[in-house]
Parts: structure tokens; C-alpha cells; sequence
């Protein structure tokens, strides 16, 4: 199996059909049953340059990859060929080109073997096959999670009204404060960041709200439960209603429109 | 919710009938929560019914109880794939190599980043996480405190049903990356 340009006639093996380097090189390594050393990658440089080559007029988008491979291919090629450096310098400094392309093709090698493990699990699976779940159902899932929490979200947001003042809240009014829905989404936000997560529903209103804060403030709960940006639970019937973080795992923790971003 | 009066075995009886009905209704995987809840049993009670509808099933040969996603589901099995098949287009998830090696990398990496997915395959990987993303086999678990926040990636329970995993300890283990040529990992899939 010579080397070179040629080489890369008779098997017919085009470039496109590889994604990456690394792909390509698994490939020319496992073709002629080597292991991957230091000393396969020496072996394979050639053919791995001859398809570079044969890959002309350069898609630099595409090439990119291949060619810093190469170029790494390059390298070691010349580092056998210059005499060996000083084995006392620099025994520190790990810039060894082959070392680090071995542990890359080692571990793609890895990949690509559980993406074969995954295939064959696919394919056996894909022969049990369960019934359709039907539309009611997820409609049910979404009332599952949603419609229980929400009545008695209802409850307890007839009660808060139930004893705010009856007029709007003065404070409002005259300072024209207008509490946007965005706005009370952040508030809750911010709140739930420095409670750690978690928060009474109760203590999204103080005392004192107005029934405007309390109706823009519970819209804007809806809308977060909606996104899920949050879950509301309950432990008992009656109980205290819990608000819990249910966005990203990082949590309402940067700003405070993290939790109430961008979908 | 414990009937005094009626003997362990009847209640079981009845209780791997309403069971099978659930199940059949269901159609997606119930946990073991849920099922005890739905049928007002004690998980004890619960584990003989479904080890006993296992058995029914498997006397009838039709069905079979897949444990799958932390719950419990009702599927054809393997041998009438061909009939099934004739009778409904059956949902397949025919992924590319390259959206399969992604989804293999985020399987057994997660949560992983892009550049990190990429830095393991040596290839942009974009399209193939779109796609993935748009077939809900991968999703969107949070992100890194890292510069730039990025977006980290894990698997779905979408992705535990299709290969039919119970949880992602169920992954098929990985042989160590510098074992040798032989082909022992791919050999060692489960066929159960």
C-alpha cells in the first residue's frame, strides 16, 4: 500500500465523504490495521497529504480543519528528521505535537464507537413500538402540571386582593409608577435570586400593594410558569404555596433579566 | 388505600387487569410513583402486578412491559415489527453519522458545550446540534460559568425512549479510550 497521490486513486476514498481530520485519519490508520501511535500518524501522513492535495480548489471554510491537522502532521515529520533536542531541556514543556494528536484520535475513536452502540440500541428499539399518545394526553400532561397550581394559585390570589386596599395604591398614582409586566417578572426574579430559589407566593406581595402591583405581579407569575421559568407547589391542601426556580440550573443568579429572557 | 378483607391474591388479579388498562391508555412511560398513585396501591403491590402482567404478556406474546425513561411502557415486541409496519409508518429517527456522533459525545459528556463537542470530533458540529435539538433527543440544560456563558447540552427523555434506556446509566458502557483494535465494545451491545 504505497503512499501518495496515487494511493488515494484505486480506493476511491473522496474527501467529502469525511467530515473532519480527525475522521480521515481514523480511517487511513484503521484501514491498515494500526494502532494509534506516534509512529501510525508518521505512516499515514503521506496519504492523509495526498487527499489535502486531491481536495483542490481549496473550500477554505472546509479545509481549514484538515489543514492545521496537517499542518501538525508536518511537524512531527520534521521532528524526526532534525536531530533529537537536548533530553534535559525543557522536560517540563508538554508541546508535543503526536502526543496530543494520539489522545485526540484515541478519544474521537471512543466517540465513535458509542455512536455505533447507540446505532445498534436504536435499531433494536426501534422495533418495540409503543401506541401513539394521543393528543388528550398532552394536553392532560400540560393540565398536570399546570391546572391544579393554577386554581389554587387562583385561591390564594382572591385572598391577597380580598385585603389589599381598595383603591388603587396612592403611591402609584401619584408618582405614576407604571409596573410593566416585564418588569414585575424581573422583580420576581430578583426576589427568588435573593431568596435562594425559592419564595412564598405570599411574599410576592407586601403589605400594601395595590390591586394593580398584585394583578400585574401575579400576570407576570403566569407568564413565568407559563415559560417555566418557575414551579409552583404546594405541599398540602391549603398549604403555603411554594415559587420555585425551575429555569437554567445557573439559576436567576446574573442580572435580572436571566429569568426572564428571550423565548 | 389498603383493602382489609380481600386476599393478597385477588387484589393482584384485579389489580394486573386495571394495570394493563392504564398502561394501554398511557401509551407513554408511567413511573412507579405515578402508577401506585393512579391505582391507589402500595409499591409493593404495585411490583407483583407488573412482574405478573410481565409474565401474562409474555405467555401471549404480543406485548411486552418496557422499562424505559424511569417508567413503565406497554410496546409491541420485536417480531411483529414487519406487521406494525405495515400498518402505520413507525416514527423513526434515522440521524447522520455525524448527528449521531454528537449525540454519542453529549450522551456520555454531559453536560457538554458546542467548542467542547467540536474540540472532540475536530469538526464544526453546529448543524448536527440543530438537528438534534429539533428531533428533542438533546435539549438546552443550562449554561457554563465560563466566559461567554455557553449554552450546555444533555440528552432528553425523548433520547432515553428512542434507544430505549431506562436512565443514563443505562448507556452501554464505553470501552476505555486506549483499549486496542478489537472490536470487544460494539459486541457488548445489549440485546435485551
Amino acid at each position: 500500500m504505497d503512499a501518495g497521490p496515487q494511493a488515494a486513486g484505486p480506493h476511491l476514498i473522496r474527501l467529502e465523504n469525511f467530515e473532519g481530520p480527525l475522521e480521515l485519519l481514523l480511517h487511513l490508520i484503521e484501514e491498515r490495521e494500526l494502532e494509534i501511535t506516534e509512529v501510525s500518524l508518521l505512516e499515514v501522513t503521506d496519504q492523509y497529504l495526498a487527499f489535502i492535495e486531491a481536495m483542490r480548489p481549496f473550500d477554505l471554510d472546509a479545509a481549514s480543519e484538515f489543514l492545521v491537522i496537517a499542518s501538525r502532521l508536518l511537524d512531527m515529520k520534521a521532528r524526526t528528521l532534525l536531530p533529537p533536542p537536548r533530553p534535559e531541556a525543557d522536560p517540563e514543556e508538554d508541546d508535543d505535537p503526536g502526543a496530543e494528536l494520539v489522545r485526540r484520535l484515541l478519544e474521537y475513536r471512543q466517540i465513535r464507537r458509542a455512536a455505533e452502540l447507540l446505532r445498534a440500541r436504536g435499531e433494536l428499539e426501534e422495533l418495540r413500538v409503543p401506541r401513539t399518545p394521543a393528543e388528550w394526553q398532552e394536553l392532560a400532561q400540560q393540565l398536570e402540571i399546570e391546572a391544579p397550581a393554577l386554581t389554587e394559585l387562583l385561591a390564594a390570589m382572591e385572598r391577597i386582593l380580598a385585603q389589599a386596599p381598595e383603591a388603587d395604591d396612592p403611591e402609584l398614582q401619584v408618582a405614576t409608577e407604571r409596573l410593566t409586566v416585564a418588569e414585575a417578572m424581573r422583580q420576581i426574579v430578583w426576589g427568588l435570586r435573593e431568596r435562594g430559589g425559592r419564595a412564598r407566593f405570599e411574599s410576592l406581595f407586601p403589605p400594601g400593594s395595590g390591586r394593580l402591583r398584585i394583578v400585574v405581579t401575579f400576570l407576570a407569575l403566569l407568564e413565568l410558569l407559563r415559560r417555566r421559568r418557575v414551579s409552583v407547589e404546594q405541599a398540602e391542601p391549603f398549604g403555603p404555596i411554594e415559587i420555585t426556580w425551575a429555569g437554567p440550573a445557573a439559576g436567576p443568579g446574573r442580572g435580572g433579566g436571566g429569568g426572564t429572557g428571550d423565548d | 388505600m389498603t383493602e382489609a378483607g380481600t386476599g393478597p391474591g385477588e387484589r393482584v388479579g384485579d389489580l394486573v387487569a386495571a394495570l394493563e388498562a392504564v398502561l394501554f391508555v398511557a401509551a407513554v412511560p408511567l413511573s412507579e410513583e405515578r402508577l401506585a398513585e393512579i391505582l391507589e396501591v402500595q409499591p409493593p403491590l404495585l411490583e407483583a402486578a407488573l412482574v405478573q402482567l410481565q409474565d401474562r404478556l409474555d405467555a401471549t406474546r404480543a406485548l411486552e412491559l418496557r422499562k424505559v425513561a424511569g417508567g413503565w411502557q406497554l410496546v409491541t415486541r420485536p417480531e411483529h415489527a414487519g406487521v406494525v409496519a405495515r400498518l402505520a409508518a413507525v416514527r423513526r429517527v434515522n440521524l447522520s453519522g455525524p448527528a449521531l456522533e454528537v449525540l454519542a459525545v453529549v450522551a456520555y459528556r454531559q453536560p457538554v458545550t458546542r467548542v467542547e463537542i467540536e474540540a472532540i470530533r475536530g469538526v464544526n458540529s453546529e448543524r448536527s446540534i440543530r438537528t438534534l435539538l429539533e428531533y428533542g433527543l438533546i435539549v438546552e440544560v443550562g449554561r457554563k460559568e465560563a466566559p461567554g456563558r455557553p449554552i450546555l447540552y444533555g440528552t432528553s427523555e425523548r433520547f432515553l425512549e428512542t434507544f430505549g434506556l431506562d436512565d443514563l446509566s443505562d448507556l452501554p458502557p464505553l470501552a476505555a479510550a486506549g483499549e486496542g483494535d478489537d472490536d470487544g465494545a460494539v459486541a457488548a451491545v445489549d440485546r435485551g
